[in-house]
């Protein structure tokens, strides 16, 4: 009884820490789930949809941790990086190059491309440390200057393309490249290997399960985790079996397992680097650069790594992107997506300066399931379904702000209690 | 000192070649008066109609070979493709045959008839090419009116959408300077009938011409009457003019040897007089680079350089001069209001405000509400200031006291802050209880993305006193409030409070020490910047004469930002001067450049990456000298 009563404050205290920790996520969710009640759209709809949008979009998403865990804030200069993939497969088109192979000679001339301006972002944000969100958002509106310019006046004018690009009589690289047809791209890499949703979750819990007791026999989770991992996902996968309604939403839905592995390998490598000599530096710089830079870590350079790495992985998360939606709006398809990856990721929970692969993926899955309602939400509850759409806009930029208010608030007070007790 | 060295010696070679082409250049003037020339000019003339009449035979063979050689190709059963490949081949190689025939021979044709009867041609033309031109200009106004109103109609009908909404004004502005498309153009009864007085003249001038080229046909002289005339034209020009008319047909080929290089040098000697100029500018930035590095800084160097190159090339290309000035001072007086918003921010240390669109927003509204009651002038003016103010005061102490509690990362917040904002009142417009018809879509609720100010105050503080002078239109009265907001910030920053509000921003901790209280300053200047945007955005709506709505102001912060950083200011210092001159360079290379990119190449779109770049390098480099570190 006394022990109880020990702990039941400290359970309170945790959950208020959870509560405040946690709070956009929360108000997020209860968002979600009302624009999904006011949507009247078929839970059956809805589900395939956010699936696709996942399948685009986690990869992007996930290419702004390293940065946060560096202390370089949200890298929105993540569109330079869609910037060079856009370049590589509008190469890919012109070469005439073919499904995969197409595909990945887009990737392989991203990685380069995106290192370089990797390069340059990483150098322009060493000079203006304590800035980079803001430094990272206006590069990126810098680069898609260039970019235009890129595209407009010098490819096809300078520098010779074919037809397959531009249009005859029109300047520059034409508006919409397309995927499907010629050049195969569409969905190239979702093809490979696509399963029904059950058998990929089936699949995906039977590995889950072996998983978390190989890891525990060898020591290196704990039985805690690993009985709750394996318990989600029994119940998960008995959910589906068993309840025919839940059934009823799963169904028809197919999984692109081949981006979902990669997506999986990403995951994996974003842990895997945290534990090498890098990824401590990674996190060294990000805790406090002077403590770093004291114990004989190159910050800048450092820093530039973490940039570099970002803004490939961004690159190919592009290319993710687009082979999924078959066409390639040649001026505008990286526009919003540092906003995009960005709000998701704050959604999930990560803030500034900490971040890890589950926030990553649960933010990308509330911000989407709100975008894919909103339209139909704003229709039916305002009469408007343009509503909707500034509000995913809306929502989308006040996530990013409320968790920039939030952040620097409480560094600020932090630093304000350190300081009186010093 | 070796690189002071090279420098020196890179000064002078620039200085040389400045000189050399200014004695060529005045030496081509000279060059313009001689009796040799005039002569040259003439004999290029009758060349030039010879020429026009050369190109119908020339035509007419080449069109006769394309057909011999389709009928060629069909009785021996080519395909389609190497039907048609073939006869442009053929149309070609005869086309080039009968040119070289023809455009060779009669070079050296030089005949007194010929040239007496283009004379008395020419002479007949005067008064029908004065009442041509005028008639044209007068085409050309309306014309150019008839393109402004479809392009504000398009814009007003443009809907509202949840991405980027781009500046449309460098859409009107350019639709306005746009070529005139003299198609639907009709001569009234009096230049028809001027016209019809010629024949004489003309039938005169082509009996000698067919005498002289045996091969025109009988049909041509009806066919031709028309581009003949346009080549005789008749009337006074200056000799560019009238060495580029000719020209056109392709008769300067006629000069060789010395003639060509000295015709050449008489027709190219304006431009070489600007280019001698715009050399002598290098050659000065060259010399005295580190001294105007020092007092200028860089980023001001580099844009003031450009500004002057521009104007270098905008009289290069024949730009209207007094016309560009008109729009630079325009455009100068439009944003000026809103990059003075910037300089309280900076002064009171919440370093670019680009939150301002808070205030832009309250502007907007207390606008609405007058277009709502049907205000119009002064009045309306006056009431969507003031009430501009009102709004503004409590959102700026809001939003002050909230940039208080963030200090060090005042820029990322306020600028997703504005952002949101923003997109917050996208949606707020759909919903604001607004019913006036001339606010609302036509259909559906919600207000209509861009507002025509026309029949409200639009261009009423343009037109207050305005003059023109040279040809150059001077805003009076926008300017005057301009600087009228600029003296009383002035004014401020010299009082008690102002001067303590500077010295919190330069450096809060002594501020501090000497007992001013900087919270309560950095509220003063973030209020003062939002009621300033506020009044900015009514000055840039009235003066543009559209108000938009919807993501009309989500960029504006940007473009305040980098016109005060053009004009010197830093991220935590900034005087009224470097409002002034910011404005006044940003939207002058804008303004420049617009029509010198259009000039040069002809597409649109460089403009708009021009803005991109300029405005968004420019604050990327006060980034950077921010220094490494945050501050506070």
């Amino acid at each position: 009884m006394a022990e109880l009563q020990t702990k039941r404050p400290d359970a309170m205290k945790a959950i208020k820490a959870n509560l405040q920790e946690y709070i956009v996520t929360y108000v997020f969710l209860a968002l979600s789930v009302l624009f999904v009640i006011y949507s009247g759209r078929p839970l059956n709809d809805i589900f395939s949809q956010i699936m696709g949008r996942l399948s685009r979009n986690l990869f992007i998403v996930l290419a702004l941790i390293i940065p946060i865990i560096a202390g370089m804030g949200i890298n929105f200069a993540i569109t330079i990086g869609a910037m060079a993939a856009q370049v590589g497969l509008m190469l890919a088109i012109n070469f005439e190059l073919r499904g995969m192979t197409g595909l990945l000679a887009a990737a392989g001339i991203t990685l380069p491309l995106a290192a370089f301006f990797g390069f340059l972002i990483g150098s322009l944000l060493n000079k203006m440390k304590g800035q980079e969100t803001i430094g990272s958002l206006i590069l990126g509106y810098f680069a898609n200057g260039a970019y235009q310019l890129l595209f407009l006046f010098i490819f096809g004018k300078i520098i010779p393309l074919s037809d397959k690009v531009t249009i005859i009589g029109a300047t520059g690289v034409a508006n919409t490249l397309n995927l499907m047809g010629e050049p195969d791209m569409y969905m190239v890499l979702d093809r490979v290997w696509s399963v029904p949703f059950t058998t990929a979750l089936y699949g995906v819990s039977i590995l889950l399960v072996l998983g978390s007791i190989a890891l525990y026999l060898l020591k290196k989770m704990s039985l805690k985790k690993a009985v709750a991992l394996s318990a989600l996902a029994v119940i998960t996968s008995l959910c589906v079996m068993l309840i025919p309604s839940v059934a009823q939403i799963v169904k028809g839905t197919r999984v692109p397992m081949a981006t979902f592995v990669l997506v999986g390998l990403l995951c994996v490598f974003n842990v895997v680097i945290m534990r090498t000599r890098l990824g401590q530096k990674f996190r060294a710089v990000g805790q406090s650069r002077s403590v770093a830079n004291a114990s004989g870590i190159n910050v800048n350079r450092t820093r530039l790594i973490a940039i570099m790495i970002s803004t490939v992985l961004a690159g190919w998360g592009q290319i993710i992107f687009i082979q999924n939606l078959g066409t390639l709006q040649t001026y505008s398809a990286h526009e919003m997506v540092g906003l995009y990856a960005g709000a998701a990721i704050l959604v999930g929970g990560a803030s500034l300066n900490r971040a890890t692969n589950t926030q990553a993926v649960v933010g990308c899955l509330l911000f989407h399931i709100l975008f894919t309602v909103s339209q139909d939400a704003g229709k039916n509850l305002f009469g408007n379904a343009n509503i909707g759409e500034f509000f995913r806009v809306f929502i989308a930029y006040g996530v990013i702000a409320v968790a920039l208010v939030m952040h620097t608030w409480r560094s600020n007070q932090a630093s304000k209690k350190s300081a009186l007790q010093t | 000192m070796k690189q002071i060295k090279t420098q020196w010696a890179a000064a002078i070679l620039l200085a040389v070649l400045a000189l050399s082409l200014l004695a060529t250049g005045i030496w081509g003037f000279a060059q313009r008066g001689q009796e040799q020339t005039q002569a040259a000019l003439l004999k290029m003339r009758n060349y030039a109609v010879l020429r026009t009449a050369a190109g119908a035979i020339v035509n007419d063979l080449a069109l006769n070979a394309k057909r011999e050689a389709r009928a060629y190709a069909d009785a021996n059963g080519y395909s389609r493709n190497q039907r048609s490949a073939y006869a442009d081949e053929q149309e070609q190689l005869a086309r080039k045959a009968a040119e070289e025939k023809y455009f060779g021979s009669t070079k050296s044709l030089d005949r007194t008839d010929l040239n007496l009867s283009i004379e008395a041609l020419e002479t007949a033309l005067t008064g029908f090419t004065r009442l041509e031109t005028q008639e044209k200009a007068a085409y050309a106004e309306v014309w150019r009116e008839e393109q402004k109103a479809k392009a504000a109609k398009a814009a007003e009908q443009e809907t509202a959408s949840a991405e980027d909404g781009a500046l449309s004004e460098d859409a009107l502005v350019v639709s306005a300077e746009e070529k005139v498309d003299y198609s639907g153009f009709v001569p009234s009864a009096q230049l028809a009938a001027l016209g019809e007085t010629l024949t004489p003249a003309y039938d005169a001038m082509y009996d000698v011409l067919e005498t002289s080229l045996p091969d025109l046909q009988p049909a041509m002289r009806a066919q031709l009457r028309e581009p003949l005339i346009a080549v005789v034209k008749g009337g006074e020009s200056d000799f560019q003019t009238e060495y580029d008319h000719y020209a056109k047909t392709g008769a300067d080929t006629i000069y060789v040897g010395g003639e060509r290089t000295r015709m050449f040098i008489a027709r190219q000697a304006t431009n070489l007089v600007v280019l001698a100029a715009g050399t002598l500018v290098i050659a000065l930035t060259v010399f005295y680079y580190k001294p105007l590095k020092r007092s200028l800084g860089m980023p001001r160097l580099v844009i003031s350089f450009f500004f002057l190159l521009l104007l270098v090339a905008a009289a290069l290309y024949n730009i209207n001069v007094p016309g560009m000035m008109s729009t630079v001072l325009w455009r100068t007086g439009m944003y000026g209001v809103l990059a003075l918003a910037m300089l309280p921010g900076i002064q009171s240390g919440i370093s670019l405000n680009m939150g301002m669109t808070v205030g832009i927003i309250a502007g907007l509204i207390s606008t609405l509400v007058a277009l709502e009651m049907n205000m119009t002038g002064w009045g309306a003016f006056l009431f969507s200031v003031i009430g501009g103010i009102i709004l503004a005061l409590p959102i700026g102490i809001l939003y002050g006291k909230l940039l208080n509690r963030l200090q060090g990362s005042e820029m990322t917040v306020s600028t997703y802050v504005g952002f949101s904002f923003v997109s917050l009142f996208c949606i707020a417009w759909m919903l604001l209880p607004f019913k006036n018809p001339k606010l609302t879509w036509a259909l559906g609720s919600g207000l209509r993305t861009m507002h025509n100010m026309s029949d409200s105050f639009g261009q009423l503080l343009d037109n207050f006193l305005s003059f023109t002078v040279l040809g150059v239109k001077v805003p009076t009265g926008l300017l005057m409030f301009f600087l009228l907001c600029c003296l009383l910030m002035w004014l401020f920053s010299r009082s008690r409070s102002g001067l303590a509000m500077n010295a919190a921003g330069a450096n809060h901790r002594f501020a501090e020490a000497a007992g001013v209280n900087v919270n309560l300053m950095r509220i003063i200047g973030t209020t003062i910047s939002t009621v300033i945007a506020a009044v900015g955005i009514i000055v840039y709506s009235q003066s543009f004469g559209f108000m938009q709505l919807y993501n009309g102001p989500k960029q504006m912060g940007f473009v305040a930002a980098s016109a005060i950083l053009i004009g010197g200011a830093t991220v935590t210092r900034a005087k009224v001067s470097h409002v002034i001159i910011g404005t006044f360079l940003f939207q002058g290379v804008l303004a420049l450049g617009i029509q010198v990119a259009n000039a040069a190449i002809a597409e649109g779109g460089l403009s708009e990456v021009m803005r991109i770049l300029i405005s968004n390098g420019i604050i990327l480099y006060a980034l950077t000298q921010s220094g490494g570190e945050s501050r506070g």
